[in-house]
């Protein structure tokens, strides 16, 4: 053979293209810079998906094979606090509220990963935090693609908070600024 | 198989010296700083890579070429071995006095 060149060293490249693609490399660079480019990619992957949002946290369900994880964001908290504002003022109720129907549906987009056996699902914080949360099973195989989909979601999330803010302020100048709890 | 090698020697003489396969398609910042390094089994580390020289698509392509040269790789060695493989057979006539 005239040379061996790990097949798995092209996926490591792609995932890490797409790491910088979504403006993590940076922070990537401080614990993995001195990775080979023949690493595992899913590992890289990894700190990628926990470095987009603010707070992470991951289960796994052993008897069911079911991973889930959480991601908690001041932007995911924002969203729906201006979507919760803007129903109010418009006196409309959340299920048929356009600009959240939107903005959940601009996040959902974020997922076309070529992968199967995922869900995704936004929490509003009625119940608990505001959240987002992926669940997946044994034969979810998208983690390389998630830095890029997770960058995209908080682009889209950030997009909605500015629209919201400005349909709230054709409606009243006086947008209150969220409480340090609620950002947090 | 019968296998003159004088013959043999002579042809690859003659032969023009081109690319086994194209690297037109090949981002050159790729080719340079990353396969030709790992083809010469050194070491290419994640900071070491501006990865505003290329695309995703470029990565495929270089894959793409990396799998090409290596099916070439293989029929050249299928060569190699048939070529290992021959007995010797003397001349028929003398070449000497």
């Amino acid at each position: 053979m005239m040379f061996d060149i790990d097949p798995s060293t092209f996926e490591f490249l792609a995932t890490a293209k797409r790491i910088y693609d979504a403006g993590l490399m940076d922070s990537v660079l401080e614990t993995c810079g001195n990775w080979e480019v023949c690493e595992d990619c899913y590992s890289l992957a990894w700190e990628g998906i926990y470095r987009i949002f603010k707070e992470f946290r991951q289960y796994y369900n052993e008897r069911a094979g079911i991973e889930t994880m959480v991601f908690f964001d001041p932007v995911i908290s924002e969203f729906y606090r201006l979507c919760a504002l803007y129903e109010n003022k418009m006196g409309v109720d959340k299920d048929h509220s356009p600009l959240r129907k939107e903005g959940e549906q601009g996040v959902y987009g974020c997922f076309c990963l070529d992968a199967y056996d995922y869900g995704v699902q936004l929490y509003d914080g009625e119940c608990g935090k505001p959240r987002l949360v992926i669940l997946d099973g044994e034969e979810f195989y998208g983690y390389s693609e998630l830095p890029e989909a997770l960058a995209d979601v908080r682009d889209t999330l950030e997009a909605h908070c500015a629209r919201l803010k400005k349909a709230l302020a054709a409606e009243t100048s006086d947008v209150p600024e969220p409480t340090e709890q609620e950002a947090a | 198989m019968k296998m003159d090698l004088k013959v043999l020697c002579k042809q690859l003489a003659q032969a023009k010296e081109e690319e086994v396969v194209s690297t037109e398609m090949c981002n050159p910042y790729l080719m340079e700083k990353v396969l030709r390094p790992l083809m010469r089994n050194e070491t290419v580390l994640l900071k070491d890579i501006d990865f505003s020289q290329f695309d995703s698509e470029d990565i495929r392509e270089i894959a793409d070429y990396c799998e090409s040269l290596e099916m070439e790789g293989q029929k050249l060695m299928q060569m190699v071995g048939a070529v290992a493989n021959l007995e010797p057979a003397a001349c028929k006539v003398r070449r000497f006095c």
